[in-house]
């Protein structure tokens, strides 16, 4: 398991470079798909996953689809256009962090 | 789908997460599909939707449910929001401030004292407040804000006697005594009843701030250490003093000497009032000096081993609050008055004023309330001592010889 600590700044950036790759999710799709994809490392609840969810929707960087599927509604979230580029540039972001923590923590030897 | 939920039983689900505090439609629909979900994920394996529903229900933390609408709410919470922003950027700016007041300071240029005042009382009262109203704010379960409260408290009296202490302003004592009071009376016994409550989750970080700030403070007022140059340099002039003092008083005593000359002709009494008001003085000070030492079982300047000569405890009690040091200065200012009134020329008596100027401010800055050191109050001391010797032998040498 990954500390929540560690993922607590990189949520959105998950969030948004999974609907970048695949698309419409809904809630629960995205924290099974986190969960395939880190092979069950990264468990995401839904109590950190719903207020990044409305609070990106807010920001104009994702938008949602109501479908009623039998007495309950699914909601499907999707990129926006801004979320689109705000997606790479998150990732990018995020790729050279990782790189220069690397460095920090295993500097390879001179 | 065989495993499909039933039309009944998802409103029960529903009715179940507006019962655990979940009003916002929005976010409702999401937990209720979420849920969902899981249950038909369990059900899958050929169980019934009742124990699937209630494994799910166990599997999740219920008490972090209304927190994931108050925490999306906030987020959503334009003004809330931009008041946050605004607080780490006012904390930011305000720290800032202060730095570049130190930075001033250390280099004595001008306006060091306004920047560093305005740094702290934007902490005090702008920063520290919305911070902690935020935070209290961010809270899901109201809980009672004494804490927060007799935490900011606290910390607005230490930073006050910070400020007070950098400024030189009166009272810093008397703030510092308060500050420490609240701090161990007020916070620490909440802050420790508070860790045993909640040991299982995360230590507070701000609060064990607060409590590093406080206790680095109290040191810093009372044991700081000082480098062991500094201290020998203060003991050199101190025995420097001393050494002068001994010339001059000898001098001085073969000067009164003269009067009892039956071929002297000046005022006798004049300058044996001087001399005994002098030694009466000196005397009263160099008790003071031994006190100092004795305190610390020494009797007298060590040569090499400077243990404790930097305690500020010892002067703090000897001088401070035994009310020796305002003794002194009444003594001293006696002794001005005497001088002023005795001697008539002002070239003799600008030069006694030089020697005694302690009597004035110099000697409430310095030899002032908690600040002093041992080895520096024993040299104010001693340089006290030589000032007085010097302004007797110069005022009885013009009598003298007038």
């Amino acid at each position: 398991m990954i500390a929540k600590d560690l993922l607590k700044g990189t949520l959105r950036t998950i969030v948004l470079k999974l609907l970048a790759d695949n698309g419409r999710m809904y809630g629960y799709e995205i924290t099974k798909k986190v969960e395939e994809l880190s092979a069950g490392k990264i468990m995401l609840t839904f109590g950190a996953l719903y207020p990044v969810l409305h609070k990106l929707e807010a920001d104009g960087q994702i938008k949602t689809k109501t479908e009623y599927i039998g007495k309950r509604f699914r909601k499907y979230y999707s990129l926006t256009e801004i979320g689109r580029s705000w997606s790479q540039q998150k990732v990018d972001e995020f790729f050279e962090f990782v790189t220069t923590l690397t460095y920090v923590l295993n500097p390879s030897p001179a | 789908m065989n495993s499909a939920i039933s039309d009944k039983n998802i409103e029960l689900i529903k009715s179940d997460i507006r019962d655990l505090g979940i009003s916002y439609e929005s976010l409702l629909d999401d937990i209720l599909d979420h849920i969902c979900c899981m249950v038909e994920d369990e059900m899958e394996s050929g169980k019934d939707f009742n124990s699937s529903y209630s494994d799910v229900m166990d599997s999740i933390d219920k008490k972090q449910i209304p927190d994931i609408q108050h925490q999306t709410l906030l987020l959503l919470d334009k003004k809330f929001q931009k008041m946050k922003n605004f607080t780490y950027r006012f904390g930011l700016i305000s720290t800032f401030i202060l730095l570049v007041g130190a930075v001033f300071k250390r280099l004595h240029w001008p306006g060091a004292g306004i920047l560093i005042t305005l740094g702290l009382l934007f902490i005090m009262f702008v920063f520290l407040p919305l911070y902690l109203y935020g935070n209290y704010k961010e809270q899901s379960e109201r809980k009672s804000p004494v804490y927060q409260i007799v935490g900011y408290i606290t910390l607005i009296f230490l930073l006050a006697a910070a400020m007070f202490k950098i400024q030189h302003w009166q009272g810093a004592g008397l703030i510092i005594e308060i500050a420490m009071a609240v701090l161990m009376i007020g916070f620490l016994p909440l802050y420790v009843a508070n860790a045993f409550q909640k040991a299982s989750k995360r230590v507070n970080l701000p609060y064990i701030i607060m409590v590093v700030v406080g206790i680095v403070l109290i040191s810093f007022f009372f044991h700081v250490r000082m480098g062991l140059d500094r201290m020998e340099s203060y003991r050199d002039a101190a025995v420097e003093n001393i050494t002068v003092t001994e010339l001059v008083t000898e001098k001085t005593a073969g000067l009164v000497k003269l009067t009892d000359d039956s071929l002297f002709t000046g005022n006798k009494d004049l300058v044996y009032r001087i001399h005994e008001k002098a030694i009466e003085l000196r005397v009263y000070a160099e008790d003071l000096q031994d006190e100092l030492l004795s305190s610390v079982d020494l009797s007298s300047l060590p040569d090499r081993d400077m243990v404790n000569m930097d305690s500020k405890l010892v002067p703090h009690q000897v001088l401070y609050q035994s009310g020796a040091r305002e003794e002194l200065l009444r003594k001293s200012k006696e002794y001005a008055i005497l001088l002023e009134e005795t001697i008539d020329n002002d070239l003799v008596m600008g030069q006694i004023r030089d020697h005694i100027e302690f009597t004035g401010k110099v000697w409430n800055d310095e030899l002032g309330e908690l600040e002093s050191a041992l080895v520096l109050s024993y040299y104010k001391l001693s340089d006290v001592i030589k000032g007085i010797a010097l302004s007797e032998y110069v005022a009885i040498a013009y009598l003298l010889h007038h």
